[in-house]
């Protein structure tokens, strides 16, 4: 469904992203995993169209993102930022109905609400809910705009033990339909949910598979030592104490 | 819950349409001389009432209105809470056009009114051509190019009134002060249709500014092309300023302080709260303005010094309180 060319993106002289080639598949989790600063927004960005100042052919469903417009791509594709702050103390139901833009403006939510966990928060203002709770309002308003395509930054920043897990099985849940990126940090769970794994260094694609990532190539990618634990890898670090 | 609100939401136009209506009877009883409110279109008293007070009256209200409604806009598009109709310059750039009226003794009614309209027309060409609005995350900069062309314009300004009379000194400060004395009812009328259509095409857009208030991803990955909506806030709000300014001068704190006022009352949608910032702004500079003309008669007090005189101590007392 997005099909990746030649792609290359910089940000001046500081940071150069370069693809050459990447595949995604209709559907399914596919998340990005690298190093701080390794280029996962920057792509997730550009497949959102957020970004246009790339070279190189980027193809969402059959057409290159540069010739959709905003309305085509809204159609298409749904982005989950890391956070948002609002101009205005507006309720968490305003910010959920603002994925229906494209479409009216109404929508049922109380289907995804559920789904999410925030069924009891719609009426409160988006200042007064925690990150954790505004990451479940930013995915639930994700699902609202009813794309093929998710793309989500970090969406297991910010969550209690209790909702990664949650947030973990909704995207697994999501994923038998939609296609969906995510940039994730924690490489454990990202080597558990996902259907592919992409990762990222200093801005070059290091690794596309479809196969489970063991504690070698996570060495290499973060240079940095890892040991696996039923199968899973963890950080050193994490478990040795 | 939710028909409630929509009962709400009647009650309150229905306030506005009778607060309108009356501040409007009012603009027309009171003045130098106070005319019964059922003698006012009688044959004796309809030369005040339609060519004196009435286009001071509409005016009143336009600017109000109007200032209010591009004060909310140009609040949100620039996501500044402190942003007005004269930030991009526009007064500046006209008050030049006076000063070059009056050296060039191109003071006729309509001769300044129109080099008035033109210098602002250039400046706002200027900030288009200099700031690239077409691109995301240019608040910033727009406002900044805004602050360096007043600066620029003013310094004109006071180059010139150290060269130039007394009474030329007066008269651009009075100029700044803004004046509907003088106003006729033809143009008064017209720039009422003008700013009601440009005012009505902003609200309209009250959706989409729903949407730009969560924020530049959330607006743009929704649908909303940041590019145009930002070129039609940006003509719409500079046209409605520079007409005003063309026929009454520059009229501040209007702009600036109604938007915070129309929030307050009616929330964050803006579908709604702009009609209503539109409500409240026209009302209350005709009520300030019938209420000086008649104080102070047969003495004239700009609208400009009144506006923020009166209008300062309410506001802070409602930021202070709220209104529940």
């Amino acid at each position: 469904m997005i099909d990746i060319k030649n792609l290359i993106f910089s940000y001046g002289q500081d940071f150069t992203l370069a693809v050459d080639e990447l595949n995604l598949p209709d559907k399914g989790f596919v998340s990005l995993i690298g190093p701080n600063g390794s280029g996962k927004t920057t792509l997730l960005r550009i497949l959102a169209g957020l970004l246009k100042e790339h070279t190189g052919e980027v193809i969402v469903c059959g057409k290159n993102i540069k010739q959709l417009s905003k309305e085509e791509m809204a159609e298409k594709v749904a982005y989950v930022p890391v956070y948002v702050r609002p101009d205005n103390p507006v309720t968490v139901r305003e910010l959920i109905l603002s994925g229906a833009y494209r479409y009216g403006g109404d929508a049922d939510i109380s289907q995804v609400t559920e789904l999410c966990g925030i069924e009891k928060m719609l009426e409160k203002s988006v200042y007064s809910i925690s990150s954790g709770e505004m990451k479940r309002v930013l995915i639930a308003r994700a699902l609202i705009q009813k794309t093929d395509i998710v793309i989500m930054d970090e969406p297991f920043a910010n969550l209690d033990p209790n909702y990664e897990i949650r947030v973990m099985e909704l995207i697994r849940e999501i994923a038998k339909e939609k296609l969906i990126i995510a940039a994730v940090h924690n490489v454990t769970l990202a080597s558990v949910i996902s259907d592919r794994i992409a990762g990222l260094k200093e801005g070059r694609l290091a690794f596309y598979t479809e196969k489970k990532v063991d504690a070698k190539i996570l060495k290499d990618l973060y240079s940095s030592e890892f040991i696996t634990i039923n199968d899973h890898p963890y950080p050193d670090y994490f478990s040795v104490r | 819950m939710h028909k409630h609100a929509a009962n709400n939401q009647v009650t309150l136009y229905l306030l506005f349409i009778i607060l309108s209506a009356f501040s409007i009877y009012a603009g027309l009883c009171f003045g130098g001389e106070f005319i019964p409110p059922f003698n006012i279109f009688s044959p004796d008293n309809s030369l005040v009432t339609l060519n004196i007070r009435l286009p001071r009256v509409l005016a009143g209200f336009m600017i109000g209105g109007g200032l209010s409604i591009v004060g909310m806009s140009f609040q949100t598009w620039f996501r500044n809470p402190l942003a007005d109709p004269f930030i991009l310059g526009v007064a500046g750039a006209a008050a030049v056009g006076v000063v070059f009226g009056m050296i060039f003794q191109i003071d006729s009614y309509y001769g300044s009114r129109v080099l008035v309209f033109v210098f602002s027309m250039i400046s706002i060409a200027l900030i288009f051509l200099l700031s690239g609005i077409h691109k995301r995350g240019q608040g910033v900069k727009l406002i900044l190019i805004g602050v360096g062309l007043n600066f620029f314009f003013t310094s004109v300004i006071t180059v010139m009134h150290t060269v130039m009379s007394d009474r030329f000194s007066k008269n651009i400060i009075l100029w700044y002060m803004g004046d509907t004395s003088s106003l006729q009812l033809r143009d008064a009328l017209f720039m009422s249709v003008f700013v009601i259509i440009c005012s009505v095409l902003l609200i309209r857009m009250g959706r989409q500014m729903n949407l730009y208030m969560m924020g530049d991803d959330i607006a743009e990955s929704s649908g909303l092309d940041m590019g145009k909506f930002s070129f039609k806030v940006f003509m719409l709000g500079s046209v409605i300023t520079a007409i005003l300014v063309t026929f009454c001068g520059s009229i501040g704190f209007i702009g600036i302080v109604v938007p915070h006022i129309a929030k307050i009352i009616s929330g964050y949608d803006f579908r709604r709260n702009m009609p209503v910032s539109f409500f409240i702004g026209g009302i209350s500079v005709v009520f300030i303005d019938t209420f000086c003309r008649t104080a102070f008669y047969p003495r004239e007090i700009p609208l400009g010094a009144v506006t923020a005189l009166v209008g300062a101590p309410f506001f802070i007392h409602i930021l202070r309180k709220g209104l529940s």
